[in-house]
């Protein structure tokens, strides 16, 4: 039961934080052409061209990167075909 | 039972919390919901993020091809937990899913083995911006 109270408290955080990089997606775009960002709390707290550094500097900064959504965003070009 | 998803530009995504014990995994990781992929799989980005080391995992079982690429592609067991869209947790597993290791913008896979397992339609409405699992 804790565990799920724990479990929702966190989703419900990454889904606010998802939900803020959807709305604001175009926008991203345009401030971080093919970077990687962690985002918390509907905040881009790093970016950097390079995942590794990023990861890094997370850790470094916060200890984990855990708690911080990671995604990519590409510039308008960008085709993504999987 | 519906899963609320988001958009990416056009992209269809879908936030899931991963759990699995081999490797050890519990982490929040946004998938695109691809109805071409066969499988469920945890890009590198997700990988890297998580601490997987692709040395630590053994053999590969195969590789998945790509319109342009293969990649190395490992097997492991987990369970997704998603919120739906009345605000409870919801657990789908145990699953197969693999760990691939893809270019670092590729995002995790939530392919069609999901989809049949556990009964799921995907809705996706563009004009609307409406993405959702439901079942």
């Amino acid at each position: 039961m804790n565990e799920d109270k724990h479990l929702l408290k966190e989703l419900k955080a990454g889904t606010k934080d998802f939900e803020w990089l959807s709305k604001n997606y175009p926008a991203l775009q345009k401030k971080y052409p093919k970077q990687f960002i962690a985002v918390k709390n509907q905040q881009v707290i790093i970016a950097h061209k390079n995942l590794v550094t990023l990861i890094n500097t997370l850790k470094k900064k916060f200890g984990s990167p855990d708690d911080f959504l990671i995604d990519f965003v590409p510039d308008e070009n960008y085709i993504l075909v999987v | 039972m519906r899963l609320n998803g988001f958009f990416k530009g056009t992209a269809p995504y879908i936030l899931f919390s991963v759990r699995a014990e081999k490797p050890k995994i519990l982490r929040q990781i946004p998938f695109l919901i691809d109805t071409g992929s066969d499988i469920t799989g945890i890009a590198l980005k997700d990988c890297l993020a998580i601490g997987i080391s692709f040395n630590s995992l053994g053999r590969p079982v195969g590789s998945i091809s790509g319109i342009k690429d293969k990649a190395r592609r490992w097997e492991i067991k987990g369970e997704l937990r998603a919120i739906t869209q009345e605000t409870k947790v919801e657990r789908f597993g145990p699953m197969k899913l693999f760990i691939l290791e893809t270019s670092g913008d590729c995002p995790s896979l939530l392919g069609r083995d999901f989809l049949e397992q556990f009964g799921f339609r995907l809705i996706y409405n563009i004009k609307r911006k409406e993405v959702y699992l439901e079942k």
